[in-house]
This record gives structure tokens, C-alpha cells and sequence, in this order.
């Protein structure tokens, strides 16, 4: 149980970083759209990766986690391209 | 109605346990809505200007006054507007709609020197700022002052004079306003201004035998240009002007709706919503004790708090 607790503290630690770094990037290209958008893009797919590694290691990984992990990217990326767009 | 609302928005029996907003399916369509937005609104955008459209209010004299407040306020002293160098920035900014090109260099290769050199300034430094798709004035200002290598062309001690264009026009497929911002300097002295704003005497400086090239600074040695072969701006009478100092003077448009606070509103708007139905949807299934095998919550609401916070920092226009 302790080393679980452990564990979720670690992930959540490392995923705040993660975005942390990818919100650096993204005000980082600010006035770059491309890059900006690119920067999106690799925050999404971490994002997602990083979640579905966590659920695999805790054998709770399933198709459906999968596709909920893509959609939320995916979700976070048309909202930018859609604000970009406009 | 309050059923329909509960059934998406909170977990429940009838959504198995999870707001119905938050289901594979929905999110799909909702991704769906957001691109079909995408490409819809800009088209709409197109045909119907005056109703969804970017609103502006850019002026040249607005431009001028702050470049000259940044550059007093780093002790420097204020530019000069130059009928020539206005010119200038009035070709490059006409040659970038008419080729439909975003870059400091004309996809044939013409540099910004070929406008300044077409346009009568004997130069010894010049330089090139570019801005497109801001609303007004001071956001074009303070995203150059933003950005590192903007900054250093525009508190530039080299450049004594300054011209502006403001030109609104279709680019690379967008209704868009462009800023062309051209630097020069006659002589090889650099005006410096004291804090106390009073002008020191000139600094002589030995001239700079390279051209140094950076991304939106590009400095050509004294005394003039014999490396360039002037290219002929395409030139059209009617759009050019007898004293282009006053010709782009201001890009002013009201549409009804202005399309990048639709856009920014709707997104802050989807987004919030996703973060609070998440939050409660979290809250009540912990309270609950309710085992379910879905993804974690926490991960997806800093996610789209990173989205949210990302949105709303970013700037508007872009610049080169």
C-alpha cells in the first residue's frame, strides 16, 4: 500500500513536471504558431504516453483508458488548432 | 432538463458512473465540432467580413511614438520617422501580399536592402521588424520587446531613422493585417540618450566591415550597397504614394464579431467546462467509494489546465 502511494507521487510529480515543461515551451514560442502548435502536439503525445505507461505498470490498463488518454490529447490539441485557425 | 443536465455533467446509474461529457463517444463528437469549427468559421470569415472578422486599430503614429517610449525608456534616443525608409517598409509590405510570402526575403530572393536602396535611403545600418494578425498597436510593440532578437533591432543604437508600413490584405490565405518596421541609419554614429533624456555627444564607431546576419537583424557594412542589385519593387501608382508618411497611416476594422475573442472565449469556455465536470466527477466517485475502470481524472485536469494556461498566454499575431 505504502509502496503504491509512493509511486502515485511519483507519477503525478513527474507528469506536473513534464507539463510544466511543456507550458515553458509553449509560452517559450509565443509568438511562433508552427512552433507553438508543435509544442502542443509533444505535450499531448507525452501526456498520453506518460498515462498509459502509469496504467500498464498498475495492470489496470485497458482499450478503453487507451482510447480516453487520446482522446483528452487530442481534445487539448484541436482546442488550440481551432483558437490558431480562427 | 435537469435529468439531461445531471446525466452529462455528474456521474450517475443512467451514464454508468461517469458524466456522459467525459465518454469516448462525446469527447469524439466534441473533438469533430472543434475541427469542422476550424474550417468553417475562417471560410465564413472570408465571405463575410464585416460580421466575424479580426477587429483592429493599428496607426503608424501610435507605432512610432512607442517604439520611441521603449527606446527613451532604455535611455536611447528616439527614431526619426523617414519618408524614404516609410516607403520602403509601404514596398515590402505590398510585395509580401502580392507574392504571398511571410519571410524577411522574397521567395525570388529580393532582401528588405532592395527596398531601402529602391526607395532613395543611403544606408549604413538598417534593419527589419515584421508583424502580422495583431490587433492593435501596443501588442505588436510589446511582441518584438518579447522577443530577444526584436528587441535588439529596436533599441538598436545604430539606427537613427524609422518608417512604418501598416497594410491589410489576404497572406498565404488569411485576412490579415501586416507591420513592416524598417530601421536605418546615413551615418556611422550612434545617438545615445541619457537616462535624464539628454543627448550625449555622438560616439564615433569604426564601421563594420561583415554583414552580420541573425533572424530579423541584418546589418551591411558602410558605405553603401554595391552588393545588391536593386531589384524593381513591383510598384503600383495608385497604391503608391507621394508622401508615404502618411499613406498607410492606420488599419482600423470593426466587424460585429471580433473572430480571435469568438475563438479565445469559446476555447477558455470548453475548456473550464471539461475542467470542472472532471473535478466533480472525481469528487463524487471518491465520496461514493464507486470502483470504476476509467483513466485517472487528476492526469487529464492538469492537462487541460496546461491548455488553458497556454491559451491564454499566448499571443495573437505573430512576428518575424
Amino acid at each position: 500500500m505504502k509502496h503504491t502511494t509512493k509511486r502515485h507521487i511519483y507519477y503525478h510529480s513527474s507528469v506536473v513536471i513534464l507539463l510544466l515543461l511543456g507550458l515553458y515551451l509553449i509560452t517559450m514560442f509565443s509568438y511562433d504558431r508552427l512552433k507553438q502548435f508543435v509544442a502542443i502536439g509533444f505535450v499531448a503525445v507525452i501526456y498520453a504516453l506518460w498515462g498509459i505507461l502509469h496504467h500498464y505498470l498498475e495492470h489496470t490498463l485497458t482499450a478503453k483508458i487507451v482510447i480516453e488518454y487520446v482522446l483528452i490529447g487530442s481534445l487539448g490539441v484541436v482546442i488550440m488548432f481551432f483558437l490558431i485557425a480562427v | 432538463m435537469r435529468k439531461v443536465l445531471h446525466h452529462l455533467f455528474f456521474p450517475k446509474e443512467s451514464n454508468n458512473y461517469r458524466a456522459k461529457l467525459l465518454h469516448p463517444s462525446s469527447l469524439l463528437v466534441i473533438i469533430v465540432f472543434c475541427l469542422f469549427a476550424s474550417l468553417f468559421l475562417p471560410t465564413f470569415q472570408k465571405h463575410h467580413p464585416e460580421i466575424l472578422g479580426v477587429a483592429t486599430n493599428i496607426s503608424t503614429e501610435e507605432l512610432v511614438a512607442l517604439t520611441n517610449q521603449k527606446r527613451i525608456e532604455a535611455g536611447l534616443a528616439p527614431l526619426t520617422t523617414d519618408g524614404q525608409l516609410t516607403n520602403a517598409a509601404l514596398q515590402k509590405a505590398q510585395n509580401m501580399l502580392a507574392k504571398g510570402y511571410w519571410a524577411h526575403n522574397g521567395p525570388d530572393g529580393t532582401t528588405p536592402w532592395v527596398f531601402i536602396a529602391n526607395a532613395g535611403y543611403k544606408y549604413v545600418y538598417a534593419g527589419e521588424n515584421l508583424a502580422r494578425g495583431f490587433d492593435t498597436s501596443s501588442a505588436v510593440v510589446d511582441a518584438w520587446i518579447a522577443s530577444q532578437s526584436h528587441k535588439e533591432n529596436l533599441l538598436s543604437p545604430n539606427y537613427t531613422d524609422v518608417g512604418f508600413a501598416v497594410l491589410s490584405g489576404t497572406l498565404t490565405g488569411d485576412e490579415t493585417v501586416l507591420v513592416v518596421q524598417m530601421f536605418g541609419n546615413k551615418t556611422n554614429q550612434k545617438p545615445l540618450l541619457a537616462k535624464n533624456e539628454t543627448l550625449l555627444p555622438p560616439t564615433p564607431s569604426a564601421p563594420i566591415t561583415t554583414p552580420v546576419v541573425s533572424a530579423n537583424i541584418l546589418i551591411t557594412p558602410s558605405p553603401v550597397i554595391p552588393t545588391i542589385v536593386p531589384t524593381q519593387v513591383e510598384q503600383n501608382s495608385s497604391d503608391t504614394p507621394n508622401t508615404p508618411e502618411t499613406a498607410v497611416a492606420a488599419v482600423v476594422s470593426q466587424p460585429l464579431v471580433n473572430a480571435p475573442s469568438l475563438a479565445k472565449n469559446i476555447a477558455v469556455i470548453l475548456l473550464g467546462l471539461f475542467i470542472v465536470i472532471l473535478f466533480f466527477d472525481m469528487l463524487i466517485v471518491k465520496r461514493n467509494n464507486i470502483l470504476r475502470a476509467v483513466g485517472h481524472n487528476i492526469d487529464h485536469i492538469l492537462f487541460l489546465t496546461v491548455i488553458l494556461l497556454s491559451l491564454l498566454v499566448i499571443g495573437s499575431g505573430v512576428i518575424l
